[in-house]
């Protein structure tokens, strides 16, 4: 049975996997192929995806194979919630703006008082 | 003339018995990855262990492993790393899915015309037979108490009816699977 809903923060993995689901919100996306875009381990993955269902932020459904075609059982999928989605893009927003670096002139274009030279000598 | 049989022989039993023992330990590689996943699966409680073993972790592996089909190696070592590390968050999972994900008993229906069919030692014979087997959850009809799939059996008895055989009557079995052993 899918969960209700719940507002929860994200931390930066929870946040770099619920990206993906966002790229395109209507595609279900599968485990390993989530480990590969996320570069997580299943170990670090499945926690995440877990937390995310307990919080109604995903919905689970089956792979739909002939699994004796397709030589395999059917797989698990999961998709973005309509409401995680509204939470999941305003939440993204939030860290970009906390995270990002401070609006100030790079090193490497600073100008760095000389040696022997005095400032404000005019 | 014999030394060159002897060689030749011995040569081809060499080769023989080689491609035997490989046979064998990629035989014993293939399982290497099932039998770690199913040490990571002894962290789950038993009552999370059909949903979370059994309907994700294993077919989500299997398909892995089809994936790298034709390379034993890459079998093995991506097999491998999924199970192990799977094995470091199992207890995570475990608790976040506590309360979530409750054990559902397979449920199987059966649906066969009582007209076309005899009834041979306790089941209808030659006549239609459906086979349909899913949990609760997946099925997305109304679950009665226990778990019984009353609205599933009723919508595949009309279904029956309707489209195949307007008048025939339909004998359903529905079975549920016993609550597994701790």
């Amino acid at each position: 049975m899918a969960q209700q809903f719940q507002e929860m923060d994200l931390t930066p993995r929870m946040a770099q996997v619920i990206k993906v689901f966002l790229e395109e919100p209507s595609r279900p996306r599968y485990g390993f192929e989530l480990m590969g875009i996320t570069g997580l381990a299943s170990g670090s993955l499945y926690p995440v995806l877990a937390r995310f269902e307990r919080f109604g932020w995903l919905d689970l459904g089956t792979e739909d194979i002939d699994p004796k075609k397709a030589g395999r059982p059917a797989r698990r999928f999961y998709t973005i919630t309509g409401a995680a989605e509204v939470a999941a893009e305003r939440q993204l927003r939030e860290l970009h703006e906390r995270f990002r670096p401070p609006l100030r002139v790079p090193a490497k274009l600073r100008v760095r008082p000389q040696p022997g030279l005095q400032g404000g000598g005019l | 003339v014999i030394t060159v049989v002897l060689v030749f022989i011995g040569g081809a039993l060499v080769t023989a018995v080689a491609g035997a023992i490989g046979a064998e330990a990629q035989g014993w590689l293939e399982l290497a990855p099932r039998g770690a996943l199913w040490l990571a699966a002894r962290r789950l409680p038993v009552d999370q262990r059909k949903s979370v073993y059994e309907k994700e972790w294993v077919p989500e592996l299997l398909a892995i492993l089809q994936e790298a089909d034709g390379r034993p190696i890459t079998r093995l070592v991506v097999g491998i790393t999924y199970a192990v590390s799977m094995a470091r968050g199992a207890g995570e999972v475990a608790h976040e899915l506590h309360g979530v994900r409750e054990y559902e008993p397979e449920t199987v229906v059966y649906v066969q015309d009582a007209d076309e069919g005899q009834f041979t030692d306790g089941r209808y014979e030659n006549g239609y037979d459906h086979l349909f087997g899913g949990t609760a959850a997946s099925m997305e009809y109304p679950t009665a108490a226990a778990h019984f799939e009353i609205g599933t059996a009723a919508s595949m008895s009309s279904a029956k009816g309707n489209l195949e055989y307007p008048t025939a009557a339909a004998h359903l079995e529905i079975r549920t699977e016993p609550w597994p052993k701790t």
